[in-house]
C-alpha cells in the first residue's frame, strides 16, 4: 500500500535565552538533589534519570511560561519529581509486557552496583520495609533533604501540621523498632 | 503526638547524608539531565510541547498529501486569550467565545491541517454542532476549551480551571444534552448545553471504595481514569477506586456504582448501542473486559489484551499493542489485523463510520484505514524533525542530538461523522484531518 507524501512541519520555536540562563542556574544549584530524590524512590539508575530528566522538562516548560515558585525552588522541584513518578509508575503498568532488548544498563544487568552492597543502602532498604512508603518519603525530604515540614508538606499534598505528624510517626516506627536502625 | 527524638534525628541526618553521597559517588546520572531545548522522548516531548511561541492557528490544506500550503492564517492568541473570560471560581455565564475566523481550505483536499501552540490529549467529535472539541494549555496561567469548526477553520475558546496534570489522564466527552465535559485529574469542567457558561468541581482526594493502597505507595492517587456520558451527566471511572460515580448536570454525586475491586481505575468507559456499560481495567496482558447491563449488573468479564478500547454498536475495537484495530464481541477471542502493519504500545483505532476502523501506527506513523482486516488506504503522518539537541557530552562539553527524525506521536485521534480522521500530532502541534 503506497503511502502519500509527509506535508511539511511547521518550524520549531526559538526558546526564550534570558528565561534558560535563570533556569540553568536553578537547574545547577538543585539537579543534584532532585536526582537523589528520583533514586531513592526508583531505586533504578536509569529510570532515576529519566524522571528526574523529565522533572526538568516540566519544570523548565512551567518556568518560561511564567509558571514559577513563589518561595523555594527545591520543593517546587521535588513536588513535580514525584508527579512524574507517580505518572510513570502508572504508565509502567501499561508497557511492562514489552521487552526492552539492550535498553537496560549492563553494569547494573550484571549484578549488584556497589552501592546494592553498602552498608547504607541495606539500611535504606530494611527502613523502608518497616516503614509506609510515604513515611519513607517524609524522612527522606526531611532529612536527606532538609526541608522545612511546609516543604515535606508541598510536595507530598499535605498540610505543614500533617508533614510533621507523619513525620513523627516514621520516627516512632523506627524507636520501636530498633533493629532497623542498627 | 510527638516522637521527636533529637537523637534519633541526627542520626537519620547522618545516615542519610552519606546515603546521598553514596549515590553521588557510585550510581550517579550517565547524562546531563536537563539542557535549553532537550526532548528526548516521547514522554519529553510533552513538556517541550510548551515552548514558549507567538501562539496562532495556522490552517492549512495539502493537495494529495503534498508539502503545499494553500492558505495560512495567524491569530495571535495573545488577543484570542485577552477575551476570554477568567477562570470562573462558581458557574458564570460567558458573553460569547471568544473566536477568531481562518479562511478555509481552498478545496475538498484530502488533508487539512490546523496548528495550535499547545498540546492537546484527548479531543471529541460533536456530530450535532459539527466541531471538534478539546482542552488546552495555551498558557501557563490558562487551560481552555477550544472548539474548532472544521468547514471555517474558527476557533473558539471558553476558560477552564488551571490544572497542572497535563494530558494522559485527560477525557472529553459530549453529553447527550450537549454539554461538553472534560475531566483531568481530580477536576470535572461542564460547559452548559448553550455554550454559555462553563462550572467546574474537584473531587475529594479520598473516595469511597478505594481499594488498599489507593493513597499511599508509588501510584497513590484517586484521580478520574475513564469518563462516559449517561444522559445529561457522567458517569466516571477512578484510580484505585472499585466503583464508579455518577455525576449529574449539577457537577453532584448522584450515585455510585460498587465493582469488584480487580475492576479499580478502568482506563476506558464506554456505552454500547443497546445501552450496556463497556469497562476496561488493566493493560495488555493484564486487561479485563467487563460488560455491565443498563441496571450496572455484570454481564461479562474476559481478558482482552489491549490499552483502551472504543466501542461501536456491541463491538469492542482495541488500541495499543499487537491487537490494535481489532474488531470483536465482548467475550470473543481477539485476533490481530490481517495486514502487516507495525503496532507498538501507544498505536490507536477508532471506530470509522462508513464501516471498518482507523489506525494509526505508533511505530510507522501511519494511519490506515482497515475494513475486514485488509488495509483500503492509508496515510503517512509526516515524520517528526530530528536534530534536537538532547543532552551535553560530560566527557567533551559537545552537544549531543538526535539525528534521525521520528514517526508523529499522537495520543488522541477521532473519526467524524464523514469519516475524516482526526488527529494530533504532538511533536508539531498539530491538527491534521485526514481523509482515508
Amino acid at each position: 500500500m503506497h503511502i502519500g507524501d509527509p506535508t511539511s512541519a511547521p518550524e520549531a520555536e526559538e526558546a526564550d535565552t534570558t528565561s534558560d540562563d535563570a533556569f540553568a542556574l536553578v537547574y545547577a544549584s538543585s539537579w543534584v538533589h532532585v536526582y537523589r530524590y528520583a533514586y531513592l524512590l526508583m531505586r533504578h539508575r536509569e529510570n532515576a534519570e529519566d524522571a528526574a530528566a523529565e522533572a526538568f522538562e516540566r519544570a523548565y516548560s512551567a518556568w518560561s511560561r511564567g509558571r514559577r515558585p513563589s518561595a523555594e525552588t527545591l520543593p517546587w522541584l521535588l513536588l513535580i519529581t514525584r508527579r512524574v513518578i507517580i505518572d510513570r509508575e502508572r504508565r509502567s503498568r501499561l508497557i511492562r509486557w514489552i521487552p526492552l532488548p539492550g535498553l537496560s544498563d549492563p553494569a547494573e544487568a550484571s549484578g549488584p552496583s556497589l552501592l546494592d552492597k553498602s552498608e547504607l543502602w541495606l539500611w535504606f532498604q530494611q527502613i523502608s520495609r518497616v516503614l509506609s512508603p510515604k513515611q519513607r518519603d517524609a524522612l527522606i525530604l526531611r532529612f536527606q533533604l532538609d526541608l522545612s515540614y511546609e516543604g515535606v508538606g508541598l510536595v507530598m499534598a499535605l498540610s505543614p501540621a500533617n508533614a510533621r505528624t507523619l513525620v513523627s510517626r516514621a520516627l516512632a516506627e523506627l524507636k520501636r523498632r530498633p533493629e532497623s536502625m542498627r | 503526638m510527638n516522637n521527636d527524638d533529637p537523637t534519633l534525628e541526627s542520626e537519620l541526618r547522618s545516615r542519610f547524608r552519606r546515603l546521598g553521597m553514596a549515590i553521588d559517588r557510585t550510581a550517579s546520572p550517565k547524562r546531563p539531565l536537563w539542557t535549553p531545548g532537550s526532548a528526548s522522548s516521547r514522554h519529553h516531548a510533552r513538556a517541550t510541547a510548551y515552548r514558549p511561541t507567538s501562539g496562532r492557528v495556522r490552517v492549512a490544506g495539502s493537495i494529495g498529501g503534498g508539502t503545499a500550503i494553500v492558505s495560512v492564517l495567524v491569530i495571535l492568541f495573545a488577543t484570542l486569550v485577552a477575551r476570554t473570560s477568567p477562570v470562573p471560581s462558581a458557574p458564570a455565564a460567558l458573553s460569547s467565545p471568544s473566536a477568531a475566523a481562518a479562511t478555509p481550505a481552498a478545496s475538498a483536499n484530502p488533508v487539512t491541517t490546523f496548528h495550535l501552540s499547545a498540546p492537546v490529549w484527548a479531543m471529541t467529535f460533536d456530530a450535532k454542532r459539527s466541531l471538534l472539541w478539546f482542552p488546552f494549555a495555551p498558557s501557563a496561567t490558562q487551560n481552555q476549551l477550544g472548539a474548532l469548526d472544521p468547514l471555517t477553520g474558527k476557533l473558539s475558546t471558553w476558560a477552564i480551571p488551571v490544572t497542572d496534570y497535563d494530558g494522559v489522564t485527560t477525557q472529553i466527552a459530549v453529553g447527550d444534552d450537549g454539554a461538553i465535559w472534560v475531566a483531568e485529574n481530580y477536576t470535572l469542567v461542564r460547559l452548559d448545553p448553550t455554550l454559555k457558561s462553563v462550572t467546574s468541581s474537584v473531587l475529594p482526594y479520598k473516595a469511597v471504595g478505594s481499594v488498599p493502597g489507593a493513597l499511599s505507595g508509588p501510584t497513590e492517587g484517586t484521580g478520574i481514569s475513564s469518563m462516559t456520558t449517561q444522559g445529561d451527566g457522567v458517569i466516571i471511572g477512578r484510580f484505585d477506586v472499585g466503583g464508579l460515580t455518577t455525576i449529574g448536570p449539577s457537577l453532584a454525586t448522584t450515585g455510585y456504582v460498587p465493582l469488584p475491586s480487580a475492576l479499580a481505575g478502568p482506563t476506558s468507559l464506554a456505552r454500547g448501542s443497546d445501552g450496556a456499560l463497556y469497562l476496561f481495567s488493566g493493560a495488555f496482558s493484564t486487561g479485563v473486559l467487563t460488560v455491565l447491563n443498563p441496571d450496572y449488573s455484570i454481564r461479562s468479564t474476559a481478558p482482552l489484551n489491549a490499552a483502551s478500547i472504543r466501542v461501536d454498536g456491541s463491538e469492542i475495537v482495541t488500541s495499543g499493542g499487537p491487537y490494535s484495530g481489532s474488531r470483536s464481541a465482548p467475550g470473543q477471542t481477539v485476533s490481530k489485523i490481517q495486514a502487516s502493519i507495525p503496532l507498538g504500545p501507544y498505536s490507536l483505532a477508532v471506530p470509522d463510520p462508513r464501516g471498518g476502523q482507523t489506525l494509526y501506527s505508533d511505530l510507522d506513523g501511519g494511519l490506515y484505514r482497515v475494513v475486514n482486516d485488509v488495509v483500503v488506504n492509508a496515510y503517512q503522518l509526516p515524520r517528526s524533525p530530528g536534530g534536537h539537541i538532547i543532552g551535553v557530552q560530560l566527557a567533551t562539553s559537545q552537544p549531543m542530538q538526535t539525528v534521525a527524525s521520528r514517526p508523529a506521536d499522537i495520543y488522541t485521534m477521532v473519526d467524524d461523522p464523514s469519516g475524516t480522521t482526526w488527529c494530533f500530532v504532538m511533536a508539531t502541534e498539530t491538527f491534521y484531518a485526514v481523509v482515508l
